[in-house]
This record gives structure tokens, C-alpha cells and sequence, in this order.
């Protein structure tokens, strides 16, 4: 019953208590008793019109009950009650209740549709079945009465690959029935790496967040600990992939400090760096680091594919000539070159900067604070001596704003490559003033918005989300290339099936036999990738979710398949017509009326 | 029989009076209970202590009760008022028959019978209902008490300190019936001498520790391992090789273990308490503190010096700097703080010090600090805190004044004429008439608002002149001004008396901030002084007069100070003009290098966390795992070296572990989640760098996609 029904209700009885005690101490006693009536029957119509008196009735037709894992008891017992017939039960899952110990148990799906085939209407009970095992009621309709949702941790999800020095986020949604506050704490063994509050009788979205410190496969627990409760322990895998060092070119119009902290820390880590920079009329320096030495004098076509990112500032781009400019703009649109380019003037080159307009409104001296996009963290106040800003439009992603949302880096698209523009020439001035985690997190957002996002050699993505022994997970292959590949979970090849549209990805369902991490293989090749699966007991909750969100998407299917024995065999009907109540109320209202006109 | 109508009132009497009592009683118990829950949730207490006080609160509710003051009397006056059938006559009872008169004995006939037929209760109901009533609001009261959260009043500590859930258990190795460890901490300290029969040590630095062991058997050769390295040998104490002793002292944390023919206890821990240096703290005065010529010339020093053992000697040195440039004299004095015991542990040092007294004079600078030494001679010194007595005949000399840029020449004068006036005035003080000098002290007020409003200009106020015409009485007064000759019929002229004129070219300054600010403070220095020449209060101006003229010339000053910007960028180089000499015979450098790239520890302790991992998960590792697990390991060693109440625990699983991983057994979970935990805390964040998300890229339908993407509509 809704709030507002009982208000409605309350106000009803306030009525009543009214006109009773107007009549009870009425001067004029006469006819107590019988207006004492009248009253109570003018409520009650009143009553009986808003929440009028309905029965059960029920069709004569054959009825199965299927009980599957996580049925009700009581609630089957209440349903049998309301029917006269005798209804034939089976079960999917084993009962240990002796009432229902004349249920006959059929585990296999298919062999349980056969045997279902002849009944009028079917009902399920419990949390239904999983998506492949639905495939066989097809043609059966049915009915499906859920189980109750279990409260606890309602969905979740977390990437499975991060690359090294990224965040790494878990989300979810926690359903918390009780009166007291439930705590998830995401623990690596038994330190507490991030926590979230739960509040009372509520469901709550929550986040916790790390940088993981682990170089390969690793495990977090999620631990859930409510009032007065024993905690649980979820278990979270995840796989760091080790960086893999991009190939970079960098044009310098002129030697500058930016280019020097620049290199520095790409060369640090391990970048492949090749540096050209202008010292005088036709004169550079070159720079060949964790590369060996190739001919850069000309920029080419070919002399430019074997890089991933083009680095460079305005000046070096005007020098460069329009058939090396026309080159380069043709690898970035065709090849998915990044380009990254660095400007402190309003004039934009053309075609590589026509999605930027830049604009100066404040001369002088400026002391920005700002923030990159999608990060909560600022990064320190920048000082610049007469900022360009990048007017918003919607060709560009903005990467690097001010607290004042004006854009001072950004990302637009261009074919299949990606250009950064970045208005800030003097970064280095973080990494000087001893904020070189700033300076990197800075660099490291410009570069990896240009990296090309190219398809690995071999990666493995489970479609599933949370793969669970001994049941079937769908897995998906992403390739380089589309040929037809073998691919082999320990020593049992799995059979794949290429995707129509995206030809490089194949889908797959394998069945795991054994929890913990599963290594696959895909033939001709040494790497491995890893799949972590779940003990049969965890995350019941939401495989329960799972289940039942499938049986009951089955349900409506053959519903609308427009099987009219699919419909309910119980339905309500009304005692009276509305009309008799609206009778009652008249005569008893007319009644009162009456009285006191003309007798009182 | 003429007493039963008395009998009747007594007995209400008498049973009122109980309930009374009845609900004072009751009152008073549930007070007690109230008022015992809530003292008993904040500190608990024996239940007798309800009792105590359910005592003594009835004992005062009784006997100050107002309920004592009703009499008999009072009953019948009540029943009287009740029951009409008493004809007001109730008290009649009461009386004594020999006094009443015949009409009253009538009457007293009557009423005895209407008497009979009352029920009283009407007198004692109401006082038993509210017993109970006031009992069950105790009992639901309480309900609720005892429903607050017990951490309301016992916050526990939500996540303790990593040292204190670290369980090292102390079991002793077999074959060792007892030992006792005897810490002699070091003399600095001024503690006692101390034994426990706990291996775990904690010990000051320097202390001496004995270990006194007995054995079972005889043993040839008892060694302690210190943090898995050096390691010393037991000497027996008694010729059957029974009893051992052995000694070290401590200068640094780390761990031990005990070594008997070849087996090997578990590790414990040593914490070292290291000795703080004292601590000084100066709350007076600031690091730079001028005093204002016109001030008296005292400066009041405060500080709080304190050690965690105690300090043996403190003072305070004092540097007075006499002179300019190449001759400056320097003369040093060091004064020990009065009233320090040996072994004190902390003292307070106050003292209102007259500069007089270091022999200083205006344009000395006095340089001081504060050192001291606790009783491990450790010294600690604070910063050098400077004050200074600027030195007026500097301040009023032309010299600066005639070289160089002079920002704005005329009205520097005007201060300094302020000054010498308002100080002339003082000296004829005495002399002049108290009329010509308060007229004299108003005129210098007037002198420096005209040069404060003159000095505002540059600042881009807003000048009193141009809103009112009431300057013009002041300006015959001051002489000062030269009054502009008015054109009639000009609308300008008109428009700037009665309008307001902003955004004036004259006005717009082009000033530094920082300039600016100071320009204010120094305005700002010259209402105050206009304030008290006005109030014919010179010698109360002449400290302000002094600062503002102070001010000024350091504003004179800065504006000389040149400093080149640090990030100055050039305009870049057009080649086509530049640059066009021949450069054939220049070579072009090239550089090529690749780096070498070392493991870091990070990278070890990270590649460990997986290794142990992947063990805790059920999975297998390889011999290059194995390997990262003993780099681990060292590393782990040399942590709890350091910090053995944080790793000590992880140290002794992870041998646990690699012991365990020789026999290919897995380990368990509880060391492993001990290691994890270790290696959580010590590894660091790895770098960030700029890479493609780790899972996606697209395939060809997107290819095609993206590149139809440069065809852009327009």
C-alpha cells in the first residue's frame, strides 16, 4: 500500500470519528444507534470505492511448477493454496525441503522443456535459469516468480587490463537493507588501499580507487564489513600490462628547455626518440636515442612511418615545406600518426591546426591553475607570460583547462590519427619546482591522446563478466589480423566464431574447470593471456541478478510471441460493481441529511 | 460514636498522605535510574551506587515535600468543595463535640452519614496513576539509553598504528629453561636499569643489553644473529656450559635471533629510541623586527626551549652590528638563560630587553640566537633573528634623493619639512603660548594631508578637491594650493565640480602591484599621523611621520632595482634574413645514446607482489619468479633492519615461504598475506607514463570509419 493510500486512509478515519462523535453528542439523542450507522456506512462506501473488494478466480487448465535454485518455500506453498487442482511440480535444482519431495527432478534444461511441453502454463519459481540453459524454453511459455533480490553488492565492475602507473577504479552498486552502515574497504592482503561508506537503508553507488603497485597478474580484495557482521571477502583480479614505449619524433624550431626536460623523461624510460632540432639555416642537431640512427634530413613519407608520434612546435611545422606538411598530414589521416603540437602564437597552421581557433584576451603576466580533464587532481599554478587559449568547439576534446574552463590543450580527430594541441611552452617549470609527478602526469595525458590505438597481437576479454568454474563464459579474441586462429585453454582448443562486422574479434564459450588464474594460448605464438575464474560460491548475489534478468527477458519473449496460455490462470475479480458502494453512500448520507431536516 | 465522621477524614487523610509519599518515592527511584544510566555509560559503575542515590534523592523529595504542610483540615475543606451533599460543612467533624452549638450538631448529624457514603478515591488515585505513570517513562527512558551506540562514548580507534597489530610471539627457542634481558640504558637518559623476560627489545640509543640465558643441556656454542649478519658469540657464565651471557649496545633498530648448534630461532625485534635534539620554539618577537624611531627602544623576547631527556646548557648570543659598508664592527655577547637545573626538561625564557643595555643606538642591528645542549650534547641553535633601530639622521639625508630616476621629487621634502616641524614644535613646546602651539600642531596636520592626497593621486584616488568646494578654507590656511582661474560658461568645468570623473588618463598609474601596495601602506601611515598632529598630539605623530618617510624612500629605492625576467624568450630568428653567412664548413652534431636501464627496487618489490600472488591464488610460478622473491627478500631485510616493528612479521613469513618453495610446497595463506602486506607498504608508485589503454583497438571497420572522418562537412 503506497503512502498515499494511507493517508487517504487516515483521512477516512478522521471523517469517521468526526461524524461519530457529532452524532454521539448530538443535543438531541433520538435515533442514536441508527445515525450512528448511517455514518459508518457513508465511510465505509467511501472505503470500499477506493479499495474495492476483489477474489480470486481461476481457470481450469493443466499447471506445472518448475523450482529452480533459490525458490521460496512459503511462497509456493501460498500459490498451491490458491488452487483447487492438483499441480504437477519439477525441479531443476536438488530440494532437500520434504515438502516438495514429490517434486521430480530434472536437471537437464532441455530434457526439463520436453517434459514441460504438455502443460497449459508453467510456472518458475526461484532465480530461473542462466542465458544458454534458457535457449531450450524457447517454446515454452512460462511464468516466472522471481525470488527475492538478495541484498549486498548489486552489480560491480573494474577493468581487467590497466596499463602500469594508471588508476585503476572499481564500481558498483551496494543495496544496504539495515539500519547501520556498511564499509567496503579494497585491501591488498591486510593493507587498506581505499574505503567507502554505505549509508543505512539505501542503495548506494561506490568507488574506490588505487594506482596498483603489482607488475603482472595481482589480486585486491574487496572486503564488505557491516554492523555487527562477519566481513566478506571478494576477490578481484586484474593484469598490469607493462608500458610499451611508443616511437617518437620531435621537430624543434629552436633549442628549448621544453624539449630538453622533455626528452629527458621519455628517454628515462625507455622511448624510442628521434630529435631534429633547427640550430641555424639548414643546420640541426640530431639526437638518436634508444634508436639506432636513421636519415631524418628529409621528412618523408617513409621517413616518418616507422614513428608512432610526431612531437612539434609551430615554428618547426612552417619550415618544413608544403610537401613534407602535405606527408605528414596524409600519414596522420591515413596511418594514425599522433601529432602533437606545440604553439605560443594565434596563427594556426593550415591543414594540421584548422580544428583549433586560438584566442589571447589577458596580456601580461598570468598565474593559471589548472587541471587536466578527467582528473580531480590540479596540477600547481603555471606562470605564463601572455597565455593563448583554444576557443571550445565541438571538433575538440579539451585535455588541459583553467579553473575558469578556458582550454589551453586539446584534441581533435583527423582521419584515423589524432592532434594534440598544447598552448603551454613552459611546463618544465614543474618538473624544476620539484613536481615531476605533475609533469608527467601532463606529458603522459597529451601523448597517450595522439598514441595510435592499434590492435594488439593477441588479447583475450571475457564477454562475461565475472567467469564462474563449471559454468560456460563467453570470451572474445581480438587479433591483428582476421585470419582464423587456434586458440587453446590448457590443452583443450576452443572453437571461435568470427564477428560479422569486426572482423578481427571472435567470440567463443569455454567452460573452466579450474577457479584461479587460466592461462590461453594461441598457436604460433609464446604470448599467454590470463583469465581469472571465480570459485562457485563467489558473487552468487550477482549470478542470481544475472539469472533471473534472463529468465525473466525469456518470459516477455514468448509472451510476445503472443502465447496466450503464457498469461496468468488466477485473476482478480471485483465482488460488487463500484456503483453499489456509490448506492450505499447515498442512502447513507441521504439518510443523515434527512434526519436531522426533518426529525431532529 | 460521634467520632466516626473524624475517623472517616483521618483515614483519607492518611491514605493521601501515603500516596504522596507513594509518588515522591517513585519519583525519586526513577531519577536515581536515569541519572545512574547515564553516569554508568560514561564511567561504569558498581550498582550499589543506585541504591546510594535512589537514598538520597527520596530522602530530600520527603523531607522537603510540600505535602507535610496538609492537615485533616485541608481534606475536609477539599470534600468540602467536591461534594455538594456537605453542605460546606465537612470541618465539623473535626471540631470537639463540647464546642460546637446545637445548630452544628445537626448538621454534624447529617454530614456523618453523607461522609460514610464518599468514596475517596478521587484523593489518591491521581497521585498512585502518576507513579506509574512516571515509573514506565523511566522504564522506556532507559530502553532508549541503552540504545545509544556504545562508541558514542568509547570511540575506537578506527585503524592502529601498523607497530601494534604486528604479533611477534616471544616463545623461546627448546633446550632454553629461562632467560632474562637486562637494559642498562645510557646515562643521558637518567633512567633505571631494567629486566624482562621479553625478547622483543626497545631501548634507548646507546643503552647496554645483557642477555642472561640458561639451557637445558649443555651447548658448546650460542650465538646471537644480529639483523641476519654479524653476529655474537655467548660467553658461559658457569663452568657446566648452563648459563650464558652476552652483551651488545644499541645504535640502531633491526632484529636478532638466537642461533644454537645450527638451528635458528624466529626473528625479534630491537627498537631503538633515538635521542631528539632539543626543540626551541620563539613566539617573540618576529624573525625582523624594526623598531620605529619614536618608540622606546625595548624589544620583549619570549621562548619555550625543551628536550625529551633533558638539557644541560642553554643561552642566548647576541650580535650587534655598528656601521656601513666596509666599516662595520661586530661585538658578540652570549648570556647563559637564567634559572636552568642540570637534567631540566624543558624552560621558559621571558625577558623585556632594553636595547640600551648591549650598548645599541639608532642604526645598529642586533643579531640573535638561542642554543641548547641536552644532556647526550646534542646542540641545537634556532635561526638568527634580527632586530634593528633604524637610524633617522640616515633617513633624513638628501643623498638618495639627488641621484638618479626621482619618482616624485617636490613632495619628499614636504615629509621630511613635516618631520623636522613637528619636531621643532616639540622643542618650543615649552616656550610658546598652548593657543600658537595647538595652531601650529593643526597647520602640520594640513601640510600632511595635502601631501597624502597629493601622494594619492598616483595611486588613482579619487581627490577630495574635485568633490566639494570645503578644501578651499584649509588651502588659504596651508598656502599650498593655487587655485585654477574658472572660465564661465565652459560645461566641463562645471560637470567635473558637481560629477565624478572616472577613468581619467591622468590618473591611470602604471605602477607594480607590489608598488602600489606599499604606496598604500605609506598613505595610510600619513592619516594616522594626520590624525594626531589634528589632535594637537605631535609627539604621538612623529612615530608615523618617521614611518611613512621610511616607507617612501624604499619606495624611492625599488624603483631603481632592475632585474632581468628569468624566463625571457626571444623573438625567434627568421632565417631568411638572418643567419645568412656561409655555413658549409659547419657540421651538424648528432648524438645517439640508449639507455641503461637498471631494476629498481620498485620494479622488484612489484614483481614480487605478483610472484606471491600468483602463489596465494593456487597458481605456479617459474625459476625467474623464484629469483625476483629473493631480490624481494634482501630488500625486505634491509626494511626491517630499519623499521623491524613494521616488516619483522613479513621478514619471517617470507623465509617461511622461500623455505617452504624448496620443497615445492606453497606457503600459506597467512604469510602470504603478511609479505603482500609488507610489500604493499614498501613499493612504491610506479611511473607515470603515456601508453594506449590496455585493452581495445579497433579493427578494420573502424579504420574505415575514422578515415572517412577527414572528409569533413563544412
Amino acid at each position: 500500500m503506497s503512502g498515499g493510500e494511507i493517508l487517504l486512509l487516515l483521512a477516512l478515519l478522521l471523517l469517521w470519528i468526526y461524524i461519530i462523535y457529532q452524532e454521539w453528542f448530538r443535543a438531541n439523542r433520538g435515533r442514536r444507534i441508527w445515525r450512528l450507522l448511517a455514518g459508518t456506512g457513508a465511510v465505509l462506501s467511501l472505503v470500499l470505492i477506493l479499495f474495492p473488494i476483489r477474489l480470486n478466480k481461476q481457470n481450469s487448465r493443466s499447471q506445472a511448477i518448475v523450482l529452480t535454485e533459490g525458490f521460496e518455500a512459503d511462497s509456493i506453498q501460498a500459490f498451491l493454496k490458491q488452487r483447487s487442482k492438483s499441480v504437477k511440480l519439477y525441479s531443476a535444482t536438488s530440494v532437500n525441503s520434504n515438502l516438495f519431495r514429490q517434486a521430480v527432478l530434472v536437471e537437464d534444461p532441455f530434457l526439463l522443456a520436453d517434459s514441460l511441453a504438455k502443460y497449459d502454463s508453467v510456472f518458475v519459481f526461484g532465480n530461473g535459469f542462466y542465458d544458454f540453459e534458457l535457449e531450450a524454453f524457447k517454446n515454452i511459455p512460462f511464468q516466472f516468480r522471481a525470488a527475492r533480490a538478495a541484498s549486498g553488492i548489486q552489480s560491480i565492475s573494474w577493468p581487467k587490463q590497466i596499463a602500469a602507473g594508471a588508476q585503476w577504479k572499481i564500481q558498483g552498486r551496494y543495496q544496504n537493507p539495515d539500519s547501520g552502515t556498511v564499509k567496503l574497504y579494497l585491501k591488498n592482503a591486510k593493507v587498506i588501499l581505499d574505503s567507502a561508506i554505505i549509508s543505512p537503508s539505501a542503495i548506494s553507488h561506490f568507488e574506490l580507487k588505487t594506482i596498483p603497485a603489482f607488475s603482472g597478474r595481482g589480486n585486491y580484495l574487496l572486503t564488505v564489513q557491516a554492523n555487527n557482521k562477519d566481513s566478506i571477502d571478494y576477490n578481484i583480479p586484474f593484469e598490469i600490462k607493462p608500458v610499451k614505449p611508443a616511437s617518437v619524433l620531435m621537430l624543434s624550431s629552436s633549442p628549448d628547455f621544453e624539449n630538453r626536460f622533455l626528452k629527458d623523461y621519455l628517454y628515462q624510460n625507455g622511448y624510442q626518440l628521434v630529435i631534429r632540432t633547427n640550430l641555424s639555416r639548414d643546420k640541426f642537431e640530431y639526437q638518436y636515442l634508444n634508436i639506432e640512427p636513421v636519415n631524418i634530413s628529409r621528412i618523408n613519407a617513409e621517413t616518418i612511418s616507422n614513428f608512432e608520434v610526431l612531437i612539434a612546435d609551430e615554428g618547426a611545422i612552417k619550415n618544413l615545406g608544403e610537401l613534407a606538411l602535405r606527408q605528414i598530414v596524409n600519414q596522420v589521416q591515413n596511418k594514425a600518426l599522433g601529432l602533437l603540437i606545440r604553439t605560443t602564437e594565434t596563427s594556426s597552421a593550415k591543414p594540421l591546426m584548422e580544428s583549433f581557433t586560438l584566442f589571447t584576451k589577458n596580456s601580461g603576466e598570468q598565474r593559471l591553475q589548472v587541471q587536466l580533464s578527467g582528473s580531480e587532481e590540479k596540477l600547481p599554478v603555471i606562470v605564463q607570460e601572455k597565455p593563448f587559449y583554444i576557443r571550445g568547439s565541438e571538433e575538440i576534446v579539451p585535455l588541459l583547462t583553467t579553473q575558469t574552463n578556458e582550454i589551453l590543450a586539446a584534441k581533435a580527430l583527423s582521419g584515423s590519427g589524432k592532434i594534440v594541441l598544447t598552448t603551454i611552452g613552459n611546463s618544465f617549470q614543474w618538473a624544476l619546482s620539484g613536481n615531476q609527478k605533475q609533469y608527467e602526469m601532463y606529458w603522459s595525458e597529451l601523448i597517450k591522446s595522439v598514441l595510435p590505438n592499434a590492435p594488439p597481437d593477441f588479447q583475450l576479454q571475457t564477454l562475461s563478466p565475472l567467469p564462474i568454474i563449471n559454468d560456460p563464459a563467453e570470451i572474445q579474441l581480438i587479433l591483428k589480423t582476421d585470419s582464423l586462429p587456434e586458440i587453446f585453454a590448457g590443452n583443450a582448443r576452443i572453437a571461435v566464431q568470427q564477428q560479422p562486422f569486426l572482423k578481427n574479434r571472435w567470440n567463443g564459450r569455454w567452460w573452466p574447470d579450474s577457479s584461479g588464474w587460466n592461462p590461453f594460448r594461441k598457436a604460433g605464438t609464446d604470448s599467454i593471456a590470463w583469465i581469472y575464474v571465480h570459485n562457485s560460491g563467489d558473487w552468487s548475489i550477482l549470478k542470481n541478478i544475472e539469472k533471473r534478468k534472463a529468465t525473466e527477458q525469456m518470459q516477455n519473449r514468448v509472451m510476445l510471441a503472443g502465447k496466450d496460455s503464457a498469461r496468468d490462470d488466477i485473476f482478480k475479480k471485483n465482488l460488487l460493481a463500484p456503483v453499489f458502494y456509490f448506492l450505499l453512500f447515498i442512502l447513507s448520507s441521504g439518510y443523515l441529511w434527512f434526519e436531522k431536516k426533518y426529525f431532529a | 460514636m460521634n467520632r466516626t465522621g473524624e475517623h472517616i477524614i483521618d483515614s483519607m487523610y492518611r491514605k493521601w498522605k501515603y500516596s504522596a509519599v507513594l509518588l515522591r518515592v517513585s519519583l525519586s527511584a526513577a531519577l536515581a535510574f536515569i541519572v545512574f544510566l547515564l553516569i554508568d555509560l560514561l564511567y561504569h559503575l558498581p550498582v550499589w551506587w543506585a541504591l546510594v542515590l535512589f537514598a538520597l534523592i527520596s530522602f530530600i523529595m520527603i523531607s522537603t515535600g510540600s505535602f507535610r504542610k496538609t492537615k485533616p483540615l485541608d481534606i475536609s475543606r477539599m470534600l468540602n468543595l467536591q461534594y455538594e451533599g456537605l453542605e460546606e460543612s465537612s470541618q465539623l467533624v473535626l471540631k470537639p463535640v463540647e464546642n460546637l452549638n446545637l445548630l452544628e450538631k445537626i448538621q454534624l448529624e447529617k454530614i456523618e452519614t453523607e461522609l460514610r457514603q464518599i468514596s475517596p478515591g478521587f484523593l489518591y488515585r491521581k497521585n498512585i496513576v502518576y507513579s506509574i505513570l512516571i515509573l514506565i517513562s523511566a522504564a522506556i527512558f532507559s530502553i532508549l539509553i541503552s540504545h545509544i551506540p556504545t562508541d558514542w562514548t568509547q570511540r575506537k580507534p578506527e585503524s592502529k598504528d601498523p607497530r601494534s597489530n604486528v604479533a611477534i610471539p616471544a616463545t623461546t627457542m627448546a633446550g632454553i629453561r629461562s632467560a632474562n634481558i637486562t637494559i642498562d640504558p645510557p646515562r643521558y637518559t637518567g633512567l633505571k636499569k631494567r629486566s624482562q623476560g621479553d625478547w622483543n627489545l626497545r631501548a634507548e640509543e646507546g643503552a647496554m643489553v645483557i642477555w642472561n640465558v640458561e639451557t637445558t643441556a649443555p651447548v658448546h656454542d650460542l650465538r646471537l644473529m644480529i639483523n641476519s649478519g654479524d653476529s655474537v658469540r655467548f660467553n658461559a657464565a658457569s663452568a657446566d656450559s648452563l648459563s650464558w651471557t652476552a652483551s651488545i649496545k644499541i645504535t640502531s633498530s633491526g632484529f636478532y635471533q638466537l642461533k644454537k648448534a645450527g638451528t635458528e630461532t624466529e626473528f625479534y625485534r630491537i627498537e631503538m629510541v633515538k635521542d631528539l635534539s632539543p626543540s626551541i620554539t620563539i613566539s617573540s618577537p618576529d624573525p625582523h623586527h624594526v623598531i620605529e624611531p619614536g618608540r622606546p627602544a625595548r624589544v620583549y623576547l619570549e621562548s619555550m626551549i625543551t628536550d625529551d631527556y633533558g638539557l644541560s646548557r642553554t643561552y642566548i648570543s647576541f650580535t650587534v652590528a655598528r656601521g656601513k659598508g666596509e666599516g662595520v664592527k661586530f661585538s658578540e655577547t652570549k648570556w647563559p638563560l637564567p634559572g636552568l637545573r642540570e637534567g631540566q626538561k624543558s624552560q621558559r625564557y621571558q625577558n623585556n630587553l632594553a636595547l640600551s643595555s648591549l650598548g645599541m643606538i639608532p642604526g645598529d642591528e642586533l643579531y640573535y640566537y638561542i642554543s641548547a645542549t641536552d644532556n647526550n650534547n646534542q646542540e641545537y641553535r634556532t635561526d638568527i633573528y634580527i632586530v634593528s633601530i633604524p637610524d633617522t639622521a640616515e633617513l633624513m639625508s638628501m643623498e638618495g634623493m639627488t641621484l638618479g630616476v626621482n619618482l616624485i621629487p617636490e613632495y619628499f621634502r614636504s615629509q621630511r619639512q613635516i618631520i623636522l616641524d613637528t619636531e621643532k614644535l616639540l622643542r618650543e613646546k615649552d616656550t610658546i603660548s598652548a593657543e600658537a602651539f595647538k595652531n601650529r600642531s593643526n597647520n602640520l596636520g594640513l601640510d600632511q594631508k595635502l601631501l597624502r592626497l597629493r601622494y594619492g593621486k598616483f595611486l588613482g584616488e579619487e581627490s577630495e578637491d574635485e568633490i566639494g568646494a570645503d578644501l578651499h578654507d584649509h588651502d588659504h590656511e596651508g598656502g599650498h594650493h593655487e587655485e585654477a582661474p574658472v572660465i564661465f560658461g565652459d560645461a566641463t568645468d562645471l560637470m567635473n565640480e558637481y560629477g565624478h570623473s572616472h577613468d581619467n588618463a591622468e590618473d591611470a598609474t602604471f605602477f607594480e602591484p607590489e608598488l602600489k601596495a606599499q604606496l598604500k601602506a605609506t598613505l595610510n601611515e600619513m592619516w594616522k599621523s594626520e590624525l594626531e598632529l589634528r589632535t594637537y598630539k605631535p609627539a604621538e605623530a612623529l612615530p608615523y611621520e618617521y614611518k611613512a618617510l621610511r616607507l617612501l624612500k624604499d619606495l624611492q629605492q625599488k624603483s631603481r632595482v632592475y632585474v632581468a625576467k628569468t624566463g625571457f624568450k626571444s623573438t625567434p630568428l627568421n632565417p631568411d634574413k638572418r643567419l645568412s653567412g656561409e655555413l658549409d664548413k659547419i657540421l651538424q652534431p648528432v648524438i645517439s645514446k640508449t639507455v641503461q636501464k637498471k631494476e629498481t627496487e620498485g620494479e622488484i618489490l612489484r614483481g614480487a607482489m605478483t610472484v606471491i600472488s600468483i602463489l596465494k591464488n593456487g597458481g605456479q610460478i617459474s625459476e625467474t619468479q623464484k629469483q625476483i622473491l629473493g631480490k624481494a627478500n634482501s630488500i625486505l631485510l634491509s626494511k626491517a633492519a630499519a623499521e623491524p616493528a613494521s616488516y619483522l612479521e613479513a621478514v619471517s613469513s617470507m623465509k617461511r615461504m622461500l623455505a617452504g618453495l624448496q620443497k615445492m610446497e606453497r606457503g600459506s595463506q597467512t604469510d602470504a598475506d603478511a609479505i603482500l602486506s609488507a610489500l604493499q607498504r614498501l613499493a612504491p608508485e610506479p611511473e607515470i607514463l603515456p601508453s594506449v589503454p590496455a585493452s581495445g583497438g579497433s579493427g578494420n571497420l573502424s579504420d574505415q570509419y575514422f578515415k572517412n572522418l577527414k572528409r569533413r562537412n563544412r
